[in-house]
């Protein structure tokens, strides 16, 4: 079944939507939540709880991809768990780091979080990506969405960990040109 | 950390799912880095280097199998990448031609990995490697060779558009296989570079 056909169900709110994703995208959103969620538990519920977030959200939305679609939604849910966790002082596996590291991103000290609403922010850093070769887009992507380690992503474009982290490093300083070209900066 | 890092991660939450779609993680079973057979040529002899002019230690000149002029001092050190690259790409097919011998290498290399041509000197000591990959459409070439003299790796290449020259150090691998297939940004010559490294080891 397409993703058309599916998104199809969900407009005329026949709960199958919900098994045909969990076939289709389930293991995938399950790969995207265990990189990331504290443990296989909580990975599993993200997926669940995406689930149930994109039935109650489509209609209205009618995402273009739903596999992106479903991803986005198991990651942000991850991403919240860890913070549960880490406000529980049980780590937070690579988010510190990968905060750490889009430091070198930020255009200029206070001016994101007060100058720039999200959504912009989001849009003017699709503009970037959709620049970027691809090589170096899926490498960022996979170490700041994906939250792979350094190492996992380099080896997933052929690349060793130092090259990666030197390639990740050019990445971050061009998004900060770019972030300051669209006008980023206080 | 600060929160603006937190504030363009966050931002990232919302990026277009085409685009994050695209990018999904390959699962670790299905990363077989395709590896080549080791691909050592002996030339008989080649004579490519040769002290110029100058007393000994003033000025060397050398020329690479790649037939690159490489100038070298006490305080200089330049590598002339104008002359035709010993990479070919003709009728969607690549070619190495090193000394005179021309050697289709479109099936042997890709965009991560390297052909490794590898010359002796007439003692029978490794003198230098050529690294050749990608594909027709975006190829590149990397020598590394010995300076005998300065008891150093000097390396020169091109990639697209990319192009560089440089000192390794005494050790390849403490150098960093790293700076080099940082430098020219690509996959295949990290995996070249890697073939070297075990032939060393």
């Amino acid at each position: 079944m397409e993703d058309e056909e599916i998104i199809a169900l969900f407009f005329q709110r026949d709960q199958r939507a919900i098994e045909v994703c969990r076939t289709r995208y389930g293991s995938f959103c399950t790969s995207v939540a265990n990189r990331i969620a504290p443990s296989r538990e909580d990975g599993e519920e993200c997926v669940n709880d995406a689930l149930l977030r994109a039935w109650n959200s489509i209609p209205p939305q009618h995402p273009k991809s739903l596999g992106g679609f479903l991803a986005a939604l198991t990651r942000n849910l991850a991403v919240d768990r860890v913070r549960e966790h880490t406000a529980q002082k049980r780590g937070g596996g690579e988010i510190p780091l990968v905060l750490d590291e889009l430091e070198e991103a930020v255009p200029a000290p206070g001016s994101v979080e007060e100058a720039v609403e999200g959504h912009l922010l989001s849009e003017s850093i699709n503009r970037f990506l959709r620049s970027l070769p691809e090589k170096e887009r899926l490498l960022f992507l996979r170490r700041y969405w994906y939250l792979c380690s350094v190492k996992e992503a380099g080896a997933m474009g052929g690349m060793s960990e130092g090259t990666a982290s030197s390639l990740l490093r050019r990445t971050r300083n061009k998004l900060k040109k770019h972030l300051e070209q669209e006008g980023f900066v206080l | 950390m600060s929160r603006q890092s937190t504030v363009l991660f966050d931002a990232l939450a919302n990026l277009d799912p085409e685009l994050v779609l695209a990018a999904a993680p390959i699962p670790a079973e299905a990363q077989h880095k395709k590896r080549r057979p080791l691909w050592v040529m002996v030339a008989a002899v080649i004579a490519v280097a040769a002290l110029l002019m100058g007393a000994a230690g003033i000025l060397n000149h050398y020329f690479s199998l790649g037939g690159f002029a490489v100038e070298s001092t006490e305080h200089h050190f330049s590598i002339d990448l104008s002359a035709k690259g010993p990479v070919e790409a003709k009728d969607g097919r690549l070619y190495l031609e090193i000394d005179g011998e021309r050697t289709d290498i479109t099936d042997l290399v890709d965009a991560h990995t390297a052909y490794l041509y590898t010359a002796y000197n007439a003692s029978g000591q490794v003198f230098s490697h050529i690294l050749a990959g990608g594909t027709p459409e975006d190829y590149g070439w990397v020598e590394i060779w010995f300076d005998g003299a300065k008891q150093r790796y000097v390396w020169a290449g091109k990639h697209g558009e990319m192009s560089g020259s440089g000192l390794l150090g005494e050790d390849l691998e403490l150098a960093g296989a790293e700076e080099v297939a940082d430098v020219m940004d690509c996959p295949w010559i990290a995996d070249g570079v890697e073939q070297i490294l075990a032939t060393a080891s």
